[in-house]
């Protein structure tokens, strides 16, 4: 019988024997019932209770049993490989004890050397989240290859700790040559695992710090542990990172802004902005782009760079976007009731949204919590999403559409392969990006391909919108350009949505202005004269 | 999601074995539907063969039923072309119905239902991923992308291969592979915007006589290869 069959029986006696455990306790409870020694509510309760801690109970020795078949596994792959498994160290003080010895018995002219190896998942996880079967599968690869590469160096000691961590102690002659070939070792770990079809795609972090003269051996092990996942989210593969004293302050910063988001997302500190749109086909706003900013209660008014790039390396950024999308159905919501004019408002997707399988549930469910018209809203993803992965995002497209939303290309001309997610992905509006609207006016080639753009875009069924419209020429040459909208500074700033309510109400572009008025603007503007 | 399909149990048969599966369900058309996993992501499994009205009906239910991103169709096909042999492996980028032909003279030029396009299409990003990881793990086979004919009947001459492509295709080279399958997968794919990948395995070489007794098993043995390379695909990238 195979080893996996042979923990799912384990499993089944275990779940029969807690669930004949439940029964029995149940029997017990009512007889005493009988005996009129428990309410009956209270006997069902008390069962129920028995029952759902012997469940328990038995997933836990479940999971258990599988990590600890998993250990002795790998401690007999240590062995085979090293002669014993006494690499493996499941205690720190143990492993402080032997760093002790070993740097005792360093020569004269070699620097103890501490390296670090761990393994992030693509999710950003430990190995030890990728299960028992793969995390053995990832070990014995890592083993054989670290045992490849650095075996025959006498001064080599690898220790394994619970977490799955790889500390490599050298006594290095020289510390650069042995980072050196650290690096060269992971990239080619790094190959040798993309082509293994057995193993999901796994990043290394990787960690050096030289042990001081008087520097106790806990220090040191605490330090390249620290420095191998500082960070660790937004690293990629193979990144070697030497243990320095600034990484602590960064880390507490990062920490201390960790908490703050946490709490302005409670507190509520975090503002919608809307900047609006303008129809050049109706001469008229007909919606704005939603826009986050942080009303600090120190710093004050902070944009959405300050801590939106931290938010996307943490994976908070699915909280925000899920922030911003129902405070824009709540004030779509508030605006319905109030019969203002209907606007369609523009809601940004960041990349681990669209990666995210609750993302459709959570949109068609907010929408209906807010009695939202799917009509009133836009999803913008930006062109370097798009371009990636066309296949599964040009899915998740079609579900956003299936629920009725418009779907918007953003910055479109500033990444790569556009013209590919053009094709395969239905998208209704293209932004076109503010580096080809900046020199519109004076650069011919910037004219020549926004007309392109737009022409391609019409015939493809899509409507066209410029970002970053700053003047009044620019609008003109656009609107000759037979541009559908325009977004930007010239006809409206980002502003809350008291002042964006008070804007659509009454602004200078929606009034009809005398030939005489117009002459007299024209006169006086400064990039016109 | 991403849902496998094959002509037959064999052609899905690695897939079962390797993945991780939760659960089985049996379809009204008596089909085994696998579901699991693979690394993170989620996974169905189903033979939907043998011909291409079932495997239409049966993909069109399961996209329905999983709403996956991508259907993947494995399994073993028949060559057109003297350059591909038993064993190597063919890539879909095009999928052609054979034996359709409402044309009243029996001259259309490619045998398409009214109504929807000459051809279906594959994800051109995808197949060039499929390729490159081909070559990558593949075991060493020779790798072809080209077009695929589909139709309700084994052909087992070279002549009668010859006179569809001449008849229907003007003698186009890029005709290279024909199976009974892919044809109705494609359809049901092209009405519900699902993208498709279509890595096969050559097993016969029409007019080949002594390939009439080993072509499935040929088909078989070159399965644990496509596994790798669809598994190395899935594995090394987020989402394809």
């Amino acid at each position: 019988m195979s080893e996996k069959k042979l923990r799912a029986l384990f499993a089944i006696l275990l779940l029969g024997a807690s669930a004949l455990l439940g029964v029995i306790i149940f029997v017990v409870v009512n007889l005493l019932n009988g005996a009129k020694l428990l309410p009956t509510a209270a006997s069902v309760y008390l069962a129920f209770l028995a029952y759902l801690g012997s469940v328990l109970l038995s997933l836990g020795i479940s999971v258990t049993v599988n990590a600890r078949a998993n250990l002795v596994r790998t401690k007999a792959w240590l062995r085979s490989l090293f002669g014993s498994d006494e690499q493996y160290v499941e205690d720190d003080a143990a492993l402080l004890g032997k760093l002790n010895r070993l740097r005792k018995k360093a020569e004269d002219g070699t620097v103890p050397l501490l390296l670090g190896l761990a393994v992030k998942t693509n999710a950003g996880g430990t190995l030890n989240s990728l299960g028992t079967a793969f995390t053995y599968s990832v070990n014995e690869l890592l083993l054989e290859r670290v045992k490849a590469a650095f075996g025959l160096d006498p001064t080599f000691h690898l220790f394994i700790d619970h977490n799955n961590n790889y500390i490599l102690y050298f006594n290095a002659s020289n510390v650069d040559d042995q980072l050196d070939s650290f690096r060269k070792f992971a990239f080619t770990l790094t190959e040798s695992i993309e082509r293994r079809d057995d193993i999901p795609y796994v990043a290394f972090l990787l960690s050096a710090h030289p042990i001081e003269a008087k520097e106790k051996p806990s220090d040191a092990l605490e330090k390249t542990i620290f420095a191998l996942w500082h960070n660790a989210s937004s690293r990629i593969s193979c990144d070697l990172l030497v243990y320095d004293q600034s990484m602590l302050a960064e880390n507490a910063r990062m920490k201390e802004l960790d908490s703050e988001i946490t709490r302005a997302l409670a507190n509520e500190e975090l503002v919608i902005y809307y900047q609006a749109k303008y129809s050049l086909k109706k001469n008229a706003f007909y919606g704005a782009e939603a826009l986050i900013r942080w009303k600090h209660p120190k710093r004050g008014l902070l944009p959405p760079a300050v801590f939106i790039p931290y938010c996307e390396n943490s994976g908070k950024i699915v909280e925000i976007d899920h922030y911003v999308f129902e405070h824009v159905c709540a004030d779509i919501e508030k605006w319905n009731k109030e019969k203002r004019r209907k606007v369609v408002i523009s809601v940004n997707l960041s990349r681990r949204s669209v990666y995210d399988p609750s993302l459709i549930s959570f949109l068609s469910d907010t929408m209906k919590k807010h009695n939202v018209d799917p009509t009133s809203i836009d999803m913008e993803l930006t062109e370097s999403l798009a371009a990636n992965n066309t296949v599964f995002i040009s899915s998740i497209i079609r579900k956003v559409k299936g629920l009725g939303f418009a779907t918007s290309i953003d910055d479109f001309g500033v990444g790569y392969s556009s013209l590919s997610s053009l094709k395969n992905i239905p998208f209704d509006v293209l932004k076109i990006d503010k580096s080809f609207v900046d020199d519109v006016e004076v650069d011919a080639k910037s004219k020549a391909m926004v007309l392109s753009i737009i022409s391609l875009a019409h015939a493809l069924g899509m409507k066209v919108i410029a970002e970053g419209v700053e003047t009044e020429h620019q609008s003109d040459i656009l609107r000759s350009l037979d541009l559908d909208s325009i977004q930007g500074y010239y006809y409206s700033r980002p502003s809350d949505r008291a002042h964006f309510e008070a804007y659509l109400e009454d602004n200078p572009f929606e009034k009809k202005e005398s030939p005489k008025r117009k002459e007299a603007r024209i006169a006086y503007d400064p990039i016109r004269r | 999601m991403i849902l496998f399909v094959g002509e037959s149990e064999d052609s899905i048969l690695y897939f079962v074995s390797r993945c991780e599966i939760s659960s089985q369900e049996r379809l009204s058309e008596g089909r085994i539907l696998y579901k699991g996993t693979i690394g993170s992501e989620q996974i169905g499994i189903c033979a939907v063969g043998p011909n291409n009205l079932y495997s239409a009906m049966v993909t069109d239910r399961l996209i329905h039923l999983l709403d996956p991103y991508i259907v993947i169709n494995v399994g073993y096909c028949a060559s057109m072309k003297d350059s591909l042999r038993q064993g190597d492996l063919f890539i879909a980028d095009r999928y052609y119905l054979s034996g359709v032909d409402f044309s009243g003279d029996g001259e259309n030029q490619y045998g398409q239902i009214p109504g929807l396009p000459p051809f279906f299409y594959a994800s051109t990003e995808v197949n060039a991923k499929a390729e490159a990881a081909s070559y990558e793990v593949g075991g060493g086979h020779y790798i072809e992308r080209g077009f695929m004919l589909s139709g309700e009947k084994e052909y087992m001459d070279k002549e009668e291969f010859d006179g569809i492509l001449l008849r229907h295709f003007a003698g186009s080279t890029k005709v290279s592979a024909y199976d009974t399958v892919s044809g109705g997968i494609a359809l049901a794919c092209h009405v519900n915007s699902t993208a498709l990948l279509t890595l096969k395995v050559i097993a016969y070489e029409p007019g080949n006589d002594e390939q009439r007794l080993n072509y499935r098993r040929k088909g078989l043995e070159a399965m644990p290869d496509i596994g790798r390379i669809l598994l190395n695909i899935l594995l090394n990238s987020e989402k394809m």
